[in-house]
């Protein structure tokens, strides 16, 4: 009988063996009842634990999908680095183009003194412009250098609380805030993981490069919540174009700011380069949470007003799933039959559509509001 | 199954359409592996909430490496690559505690079985192998849960692994080693029983 072959028996077990080796192996167990009985009990001990199955706890796996849905939109803002840094250029470039032109219709009016604007102009383009670790220009230092000129409004405009700055930083802060991430095809799902600092930081460059005033503050409104958009937007409105020198970004803010929409964010179709409103709208929209009822009814409303305005695509699908969720989630809020009815009643008319794609969970948020 | 993007896509346009951003499409991928990510999750770190959340992990990391992802290639041992690295990693973590199981969440055996060992693997050899199970070492544990359970090959287990196939052998053989000596008085039975064919 021929030496024991017990190093070999996992791979012949396993079919890794060479042709060659495997026969070799295999007539030894014929003569060796020690190797074949050795062989036998790795099979088994093999067998047995595959037999051993897993057991998550009841229902685990029902809502695995749901539950993980969440967070493949949550991280994008760590995924985002290119578009922010085109949607900063292209912030850069509207002001590029807007700031002289402003000027000039300031420059060309009648009662308005065109060489202190200029003057004025001058030492704040050399002024450093505020990082994170150096503070902005007081505002009594900003007062001396724009005295008697028109520029004075528009800084105390700049004054005004929760104050945004740019259409680019607002495509960052609503990058950041991961609102970009769900239905952003191919590149933006393969790029590598990013640290999420990097890109308010080179939105930063980009304004201390390309923006001719002092104390932008790409930092603060980088993380401006959406609400301050619609107040500056308000606010840019009134102003008239040749009133002052930051009329230019002003205009700016306000086209990006045009038309904010219930999740504070803009329907105006030039609000971000690239990002039709749409996508903004429903990315906010997906970002939205309910706490309370009327929450979670002022979210259905705002699904449900989002499905009609884009009756076909994937998009609308979920939406209309989204309005039946909202609901379900107002009715687990309130307890009031009314929210229980509107939405199984949205249910039904959703699993009547030929086109319903999800019709599984919304039999599961069916089940739901009866199973209370 | 939903009606979600086709009337039956195929894996390879489920993770065509994923990759150019259908989220549907990659829910619906989701669900046909999470049972079997959520498995060697749990077989290597042999508590649920570390393996839900190793699993969740391991679709994340998937999702953002689609692009990567050669289609031709089966998804299935892809995916439980990634599941079994972050495993490992977890189990080899100093904040890894691998605690005794919570209660309701052991493992059982699965109602189809054909074992030579079934027969006699009542409650005691179960409880005995899940032991030994969780005595192993996770390195091993890994190999033998990626070979046994998930039947990758020893290159397959060495690529996911980043170990060369001579270290996926060695500890592939320390750990059926230990098995089997854990279950040497079961085995003696099983061996009666049915006779393997080489």
């Amino acid at each position: 009988m021929s030496i024991h072959v017990t190093d070999q028996l996992g791979p012949f077990l396993d079919g890794e063996l060479a042709a060659v080796e495997r026969a070799a192996v295999a007539a030894h167990l014929r003569e060796c009842e020690a190797c074949a009985r050795r062989l036998e009990e790795m099979a088994a001990v093999d067998d047995a634990a595959r037999s051993l199955a897993v057991e998550a706890p009841e229902g685990y796996f029902n809502d695995f999908a749901s539950r993980l849905r969440g967070k493949l939109r949550a991280p994008a803002k760590r995924r985002f680095t290119p578009p922010v840094w085109a949607l900063a250029v292209a912030a850069a470039l509207v002001l590029a183009v807007l700031t002289p032109l402003t000027l000039r219709q300031t420059q060309t009016a009648p009662s308005e003194p065109a060489a202190p604007l200029q003057e004025a102009a001058k030492p704040q383009a050399m002024t450093p412009v505020t990082t994170a670790d150096q503070p902005a220009r007081t505002e009594p230092e900003a007062k001396v250098a724009l005295k008697d000129t028109k520029l004075e409004p528009a800084l105390e405009k700049r004054r005004a609380p929760k104050q945004a700055e740019t259409a680019g930083a607002f495509a960052a802060r609503d990058i950041a805030s991961g609102r970009m991430a769900a239905a952003t095809p191919g590149p933006v799902l393969a790029g590598a993981p990013e640290p999420a600092a990097p890109a308010p930081l080179k939105l930063k460059e980009e304004a201390r490069r390309d923006e001719p005033r002092p104390g932008a503050r790409a930092d603060a409104f980088a993380a401006a919540p959406p609400e301050s958009l619609e107040v500056d937007a308000a606010k840019s409105k009134t102003t008239a174009p040749s009133a002052d020198a930051e009329s230019a970004p002003a205009q700016a803010r306000g086209r990006a700011s045009a038309g904010a929409g219930p999740g504070g964010l803009v329907a105006s179709r030039n609000a971000v380069p690239g990002f039709p409103a749409e996508e903004l709208r429903y990315r906010a929209l997906l970002a939205r949470g309910a706490s309370t009822a009327a929450d979670a009814r002022s979210l259905r409303e705002a699904w449900r007003t989002f499905a009609q305005s884009e009756p076909t695509g994937p998009r609308s699908d979920e939406a209309r799933v989204r309005v039946i969720e909202a609901g379900a989630e107002a009715y687990r809020l309130s307890r009031e039959e009314e929210d229980r009815a509107l939405a199984e009643r949205d249910a039904a008319a959703y699993l009547a559509r030929s086109d319903a794609g999800q019709a599984e969970r919304v039999r599961a948020l069916l089940a739901s509001l009866t199973s209370g | 199954m939903e009606r979600r993007i086709t009337s039956d896509p195929g894996e390879s346009d489920l993770l065509a359409q994923a990759r150019g951003g259908n989220l549907f499409a990659f829910e619906e991928v989701v669900r046909r592996y999470q049972r079997r990510v959520y498995g060697v999750a749990y077989r290597i770190v042999r508590r649920h909430d570390v393996a839900d959340d190793v699993a969740q992990e391991a679709f994340i990391r998937a999702h953002h490496a689609l692009a990567s992802f050669d289609a031709t290639r089966p998804f299935g041992p892809w995916i439980c690559r990634i599941a079994a690295n972050l495993a490992i990693n977890h189990v080899r973590s100093p904040q890894s505690r691998e605690e005794e199981l919570p209660e309701g969440h052991a493992e059982t055996p699965s109602p189809a079985g054909g074992s030579p060992l079934e027969g006699v693997l009542h409650q005691e050899a179960k409880a005995v192998l899940d032991a030994a199970l969780e005595r192993i070492p996770a390195d091993q544990r890994a190999v033998f849960v990626l070979r046994v359970v998930e039947e990758l090959s020893y290159r397959e287990i060495a690529d996911a692994l980043g170990i060369s196939i001579g270290t996926v052998m060695s500890r592939l053989s320390r750990a059926r080693e230990k098995l089997r000596e854990a279950l040497t008085p079961y085995l003696g039975q099983a061996a009666a029983r049915s006779k393997v064919d080489p």
